[in-house]
């Protein structure tokens, strides 16, 4: 808020203080975004191993946020859901072990046994107002506002 | 393998093994990944199923570093099967929005010159409530009035409006501008998640439209497995989509 006390340096160190308070949220911003595609790289070299990470899709549909969790093969009864502050974390088990060896020689000794992901909500998830279901081997979460 | 005839159209090297001999009416089915994979799945369960050859592949500048290693031989990314009416182009990975516009082009003129009757793309068309339908259904463009009324009889249901982002898109454009018949069908998918039962019931409804006995038990019976084995192709092929705004397709039709 300007004020009668205030002469034109103080409203010019104002404004280079703004200028500087968004040049460092942007810096940040670019950090965070360039940690996260770094972050992103590295899993993508690790296609398969004992723990794989699932597809998933996040809509924000107004009054909810819909989470689809691909986990085909997994036994439906072990699938477990669960939240940490902002973060949803999705463990399923495999029916059995997957061979991945037998699919590519790259991949010899290597058995996956389980999906594993941890999510980052825009929402803190409140227990009432979630609901979980698993259909046609995908998993979907729904996290009302 | 040895060349019986390569010729360039397009910036892309079209290269036959051997003289491809198509029975009549002949028909190019053309697959990329796509949304659910569904074009992908589909191809590949043709050409395991029915037995084609590798006839011939597609060579392009952009596509130079990939090889596709078979029984200890390398292949190109952009393969060309063939056998009794039917050919198709197919491949193995994800190809960038860019090449994959100009491949879709150059597809039509190939087609077009080696006297094929028509060009099949079986693909996807996401659903925003995938998870919760029983019955797919299977949509169609058509390059043709001719062409649409086959794809009724298949069982395909005209796609009255809506908005195609890709190569198939650029396919069926190009084909009414150069006056070649192609057909377009589209079912019901996921968009992210590979979708084999998507590719089942294209398939069944391809297999009216060509007249060809296609078998897609096995196809279902695997379905969870493809998904696993897909997964990576899947996750490309998003990325590619999301370069491409795909998600456009979700939009609804502005009808000006």
């Amino acid at each position: 808020m300007v004020t009668s006390d205030e002469g034109p340096l103080d409203r010019l160190f104002k404004r280079i203080e703004k200028a500087m308070r968004e040049i460092e949220e942007a810096v940040t911003r670019e950090v965070e975004r360039a940690i996260k595609e770094l972050k992103h790289e590295e899993r993508e070299v690790r296609v398969f191993a004992e723990s794989i990470e699932p597809l998933y899709t996040m809509r924000d549909l107004g009054d909810r946020i819909v989470i689809y969790v691909d986990i085909p093969y997994a036994d439906t009864e072990k699938v477990n859901v669960w939240f940490e502050d902002n973060v949803m974390y999705v463990k399923a088990k495999l029916r059995s072990r997957l061979d991945i060896g037998k699919w590519s020689e790259r991949y010899r000794g290597v058995e996956v046994e389980e999906y594993n992901l941890s999510i980052t909500l825009p929402i803190r998830p409140r227990p009432e107002k979630t609901t979980i279901r698993v259909k046609r081997g995908v998993l979907e979460v729904v996290i009302y506002k | 393998m040895g060349v019986y005839r390569e010729e360039v159209i397009g910036g892309f090297k079209f290269i036959e093994y051997r003289p491809l001999e198509v029975e009549k009416p002949s028909m190019l089915l053309f697959s990329l990944p796509d949304a659910g994979l569904v074009s992908s799945i589909s191809a590949s369960h043709l050409v395991n199923t029915l037995n084609l050859e590798e006839a011939g592949d597609i060579e392009s500048p952009e596509l130079a570093h990939i090889v596709v290693v078979r029984e200890g031989f390398p292949r190109s990314p952009l393969r060309i099967y063939v056998g009794k009416n039917l050919a198709v182009v197919f491949t193995d990975v994800s190809i960038p929005p860019a090449v994959q516009v100009m491949l879709a082009s150059s597809v039509v003129d190939y087609a077009r010159l080696r006297g094929f009757d028509y060009i099949v793309s079986l693909s996807g068309i996401p659903s925003p409530n995938r998870l919760d339908l029983e019955e797919l259904k299977t949509y169609y463009v058509a390059s043709n009035k001719k062409l649409a009324e086959i794809a009724e009889r298949g069982g395909a249901i005209t796609l009255k409006q809506g908005i195609l982002v890709g190569a198939y898109a650029t396919l069926i454009r190009e084909s009414v501008r150069k006056g070649f018949s192609s057909l377009l069908l589209l079912t019901e998918c996921f968009m992210e998640f590979p979708d084999p039962e998507a590719a089942a019931r294209g398939l069944q409804v391809f297999s009216r439209i060509a007249n060809i006995s296609i078998d897609t038990g096995k196809l279902l019976e695997e379905a969870e497995l493809i998904k696993v084995k897909m997964r990576e192709l899947m996750r490309q092929t998003t990325g590619v989509m999301r370069q491409m705004r795909k998600d456009m397709e979700y939009s609804p039709f502005l009808y000006a």
